[in-house]
């Protein structure tokens, strides 16, 4: 009896433990990920041996600034300036990596030698390219092959390393030809500056600051990246962690719950022989603590395998790259600990004060255990035999509810976010196309040059071309402002819908979502402060499309001048003159211009990659999910059938077949999932629903759209979970010897 | 009774727990009868095997040597297990084990399932055993709902639901009241005769004995003593004789030997009722 009840526990402790340890790897693992996006994007082009860095000023990332390259001879000429060097920077899409960093700089400058060349010769002229160590390892390219970007191919003569992830994962070109890839004609992303040995670097900063209101000068050795950036970067970095702590953290809760729930009667008879209720307690807590602390030890190592593990997928593995401080682990312990405490106390508090009578009689196996109630009576076994445990049936739900809901979640906002972007400008009659740059990593780093525009019109089938400038403004009176540039009698201003006021008609005027409106509390006639220019607020419109709502519209060659981007804009909105001849237009702009890619307006989101990174991390957080609640599964199954060992005996002794009782258990398993999912699903709804509706400027972004796809995922992981976490509890029931399964107490 | 198969057959059977020096054994070469019809009852201390035997009847146990044969059946060689147990033997538990889930009539519906094939059959056939043991008011109670008594009718009902030729009963009445176990074992004396049904009781209470034909003592794996009932107090006398407390109380006192030689009835009541508060008593009231 003794030994049965070691092996017993034994199962259900190293249970217990697997689950604490999952959650604490998601948490350090997710944390570990998060920190490392947020600190590898700030020392990206941090490490020069030149002395400052300029960059344009409003620019979240130096990939989203944009310089005039006529600055540089007006940088030169600044007193203390020994050395100007002007570079790009930017993201492409190649064929085998959906992220390569490119830069463009003067051959023989001194920041193109912060690329260490390991292997090969560097840069020495047009058509060629050095890339970094890490990005040979996720596209399997040597010296003296050729790596083709946006169609143009570039002899790869070297390899080079700079230490850092982020920077290895992309290649370096020479200054011209970085710019005719990123479209740059005639600017370029910032630049470096050397300045004379000697002189005050504060007074030189100094001047270069009054050169142009529109420079941000910082030192290299303490580059400060935008804060609303870092912010920005962070926020993402504590959105993951607290995912991952509540998925993570309910599971383990649940573990120890459920851990400590079965020890009821034990613990009657501790209490029964004259044990404290305070004494009871202290050996409960001692032994949460110890298997919290050897789970979240366990926890930890498996949370840095996998984010070795995810550092090591092709192409995107650089940005999943961990980065480990002390505080992750901490965070991941620290969680394991606080919940693993309460999720054993809170049973165990509940259990020692029970009258011991009724502690003892918790699971003795006989009739009376079960209360007759309304539902008693109702359904199948299986529906029964959770009703019978309600309150553990409860617990187990919300544990995979959480993971189900936020996967419903993600899906909903992923939907949602998939039909605003195919309602966006443009998209008023079925025969609109919408164009954009072709194979860029983000929307708002889209570009296309006017010349393209030109000649677009100029298709005898192409009835109007609107052309639009997006801007991402984030300050912190604005924070997340989405600019748009229109020509005010382009037909895809139709689309905004003046709800106040008029229309833009001078270049200091601008039109605001409703949303934007009521969110930054303003009205007709106010102004509001752009690019360190004042525009005066003529009309409010609505559009349905919240984020569209959230922005305002400028004159285009007014926000092409603010934004930097003369001659050159991110979308086209094309109409043709039938709607029937809209597919062989299509055709005809990707055929002509492999520069940009021309969609079906109303299919426009499928095809950009934002939404396909979007796709990737609810993805990732399935995963999650799934593993979590499967151990919430197999933890409350098993749980349920040692309770029920005698039952299952006596079932066997009456002649049910093993199979009876395996298919039994599993029903009840798929049942419990299922419940999870409805659960889990009707949660995520009433969330979002209620996130939207509270008044803040990101709450109105959120405009989830449900889908029958969402819930049949929602409802496929749930019988996965299922079946998962369900057969081995079942297949040990069918396994049972009646005589021993009898005997059990 | 005038059928000549007998209904169990047990050739020199050896079960053994365990292994090397701690190994136990719980039955040793023992070999019995049973026939058609009979109302058995296996008495014995605690450890003694009898609830081990009854285990191997029902095929819920193999056994370590020996052969067994239950209606003809050479349970070493039974192709279905599961149905053997479903369909020629009944089990009877101390604690009832009905599913505490599941209706009264629901619970008797347990063994039909997987041998008749119609729900509305299972249905008639479970509220038919209900009426059978006096419940047929009861069918959609659940066993929390009911007495302790009731539970077992219920328990009984749902061994007779394949009309097996042997219902094996394990201390049926161990945790009832005196009442309530008359009662029970009124039952099953009663079913034993309406339905001819062969039944095997473990008990240690001679009470429960009593009701039975035939009594089988074990001790040690070994059967010590087989034989019928013929009266009533005889049987209960030799059981307190045979008794450590009998035995002890007789070499103490020797005066009593003359009250039982002269069949003195109120005497005997008043020693056999200590004898009865004795065998209650908890150290000796322990599972079996």
């Amino acid at each position: 009896m003794i030994f049965r009840n070691l092996t017993r526990r034994a199962v259900r402790s190293s249970l217990t433990l697997l689950g604490i340890a999952i959650g604490v790897a998601a948490v350090v693992a997710l944390g570990a990920i998060a920190e490392g996006l947020a600190s590898n994007f700030a020392v990206v082009v941090g490490g020069s041996s030149n002395d400052l860095l300029i960059t344009q000023a409003e620019a979240l990332d130096p990939a989203l600034s944009n310089l005039d390259d006529t600055i540089g001879e007006r940088l030169q000429a600044v007193p203390g300036v020994e050395r100007v060097e002007p570079g790009v920077y930017t993201w492409v899409t190649t064929a085998d990596l959906p992220f390569f960093l490119l830069f463009g700089y003067e051959i023989g400058s001194t920041a193109m030698d912060h690329y260490r060349i390991v292997e090969g010769k560097p840069v020495s002229g047009p058509g060629q390219i050095v890339i970094g160590r890490r990005a040979t390892e996720s596209i399997d390219i040597a010296v003296g092959d050729n790596l083709r970007i946006y169609g143009t191919p570039y002899r790869v003569v070297g390899i080079y390393e700079t230490g850092q992830g982020i920077e290895e994962s992309g290649g370096v070109l020479m200054l011209e030809d970085a710019q005719a890839a990123a479209q740059f004609e005639r600017k370029v992303s910032l630049y470096e500056i050397g300045l004379r040995r000697g002189d005050n670097v504060d007074d030189t900063i100094a001047r270069i600051e009054s050169l142009d209101i529109d420079l941000k000068v910082s030192k290299t050795s303490e580059r400060e990246s935008n804060q609303q950036y870092e912010q920005m970067l962070q926020g993402f970095a504590w959105g993951i962690a607290a995912i991952a702590i509540f998925i993570g953290g309910f599971g383990m809760m649940n573990s120890m719950v459920m851990s400590v729930l079965e020890r009821t009667r034990e613990i009657g008879t501790l209490r029964a022989v004259g044990w404290s209720r305070w004494r009871v307690l202290w050996i409960i807590l001692g032994e949460s603590v110890t298997l919290s602390a050897l789970g979240g030890v366990f926890g930890i190592f498996l949370g840095i395998g996998l984010a070795k593990l995810a550092g090591t997928v092709p192409g995107m593995g650089v940005l999943l790259t961990g980065v480990f401080t002390p505080a992750i682990f901490l965070q991941g312990l620290g969680t394991a600990l606080v919940l693993g405490l309460v999720g054993g106390v809170y049973p165990a508090w509940r259990a020692a004060g029970l009258r011991p009578v009724e502690a003892l009689s918790y699971e003795g196996g006989t009739a009376s255990d079960f209360q007759a109630g309304k539902l008693s009576r109702f359904g199948s076994q299986s529906f029964r035999n959770l009703w019978r445990r309600r309150n553990r049936t409860l617990l187990a739900s919300a544990g995979i509810g959480i993971g189900v809901g936020t996967l419903v979640m993600l899906g909903g906002i992923t939907a949602g976010l998939i039909g605003q972007m195919n309602n966006l400008a443009g998209s008023g009659s079925p025969g609109n196309l919408t164009v954009m740059q072709r194979d860029v990593p983000d929307m708002s780093l889209s570009s296309i040059d006017e010349n393209v525009v030109r000649q677009i019109r100029a298709m005898p089938q192409v009835e109007s071309v609107s052309p639009m400038v997006l801007g991402v403004v984030l300050t912190p009176e604005l924070p997340l402002f989405i600019l748009h540039g229109l020509d005010p009698n382009s037909p895809a201003m139709d689309h905004y819908k003046l709800a106040a006021g008029r229309r833009v008609q001078r270049p200091s005027e601008i039109m605001i979502g409703s949303n934007a409106a009521e969110s930054y509390n303003l009205g007709l006639g106010d102004t509001l402060t752009l690019y360190n220019t004042r525009y005066k607020v003529v009309g409010i419109y609505e559009t349905g499309v919240a984020w569209e709502e959230g922005g305002g519209i400028l004159a285009l060659r007014e926000s092409q001048r603010i934004l930097n981007r003369p001659r050159n804009v991110s979308f086209l909105f094309v109409d043709v003159t039938d709607p029937s001849l809209a597919l062989p237009v299509q055709e005809a702009i990707n055929q002509r211009f492999p520069k940009v890619r021309a969609s079906i307006s109303s299919e426009f989101a499928q095809n950009t990659d934002d939404i396909a990174s979007m796709q990737g991390i609810a993805a990732a957080i399935g995963l999650l999910a799934l593993v979590v609640g499967g151990i919430v599964v197999a933890n409350t199954m098993i749980m349920s059938i040692y309770e029920r060992t005698r039952e299952i005996g006596t079932l066997r002794a009456l002649g049910w077949p093993g199979k009876r009782i395996l298919s039994q258990i599993m029903q009840e398993s798929l049942l419990l999932c299922l419940l999870s999912a409805i659960v889990g699903s009707v949660g995520a709804v009433l969330l979002l629903t209620g996130l939207a509706a509270l008044p803040i400027p990101g709450g109105a972004m959120l405009r989830p759209a449900w889908e029958p796809g969402t819930f049949a995922i929602a409802v496929s992981l749930a019988i996965v979970l299922g079946l998962a976490g369900g057969f081995y509890p079942a297949w040990r029931a069918s396994k049972l010897q009646p005589v021993e399964a009898l005997r059990y107490e | 009774m005038s059928n000549h198969q007998p209904i169990i057959r047990v050739e020199d059977l050896t079960k053994t727990y365990g292994s090397g020096e701690t190994a136990v054994r719980a039955l040793d070469e023992l070999s019995v009868e049973v026939q058609t019809g009979e109302f058995v009852a296996v008495m014995g201390p605690s450890g003694c095997g009898k609830s081990t035997l009854l285990n191997m009847l029902g095929a819920l146990d193999q056994p370590t040597e020996g052969k067994v044969w239950v209606a003809g059946e050479d349970l070493s060689k039974l192709k279905n297990v599961d149905q053997f147990r479903a369909k020629t033997v009944g089990f009877v538990f101390q604690l009832h084990n009905l599913l505490p889930t599941m209706t009264a009539q629901e619970n008797i519906e347990v063994p039909l399932q997987g041998q008749i094939g119609s729900r509305k059959e299972r249905r008639e056939r479970a509220a038919h055993l209900l009426e059978l043991v006096g419940l047929g008011d009861r069918s959609h109670h659940l066993p929390g709902q009911l007495s302790g008594g009731q539970r077992q009718r219920v328990a009984i009902a749902r061994s007779l639901a394949n009309s097996p030729a042997l219902v094996l009963a394990d201390e049926p009445s161990g945790a009832l009241d005196s009442q309530s176990s008359e009662e029970i074992m009124a039952l099953l004396a009663q079913l034993n005769e309406s339905q001819g049904t062969s039944i095997v009781v473990v008990t240690h209470d001679r009470r429960v004995a009593q009701a039975t034909q035939r009594v089988l003592r074990m001790q040690d794996g070994k059967i010590v003593s087989d034989h019928r009932i013929t009266d009533p107090i005889e049987e209960d006398l030799r059981m307190f004789a045979q008794s450590q407390f009998g035995q002890s109380l007789l070499a103490n006192n020797p005066s009593l030997e003359k009250f039982i030689q002269e069949r003195d009835i109120a005497t005997l009541r008043h020693l056999l009722q200590a004898y009865d508060d004795q065998a209650a008593s908890p150290e000796d009231a322990g599972s079996s």
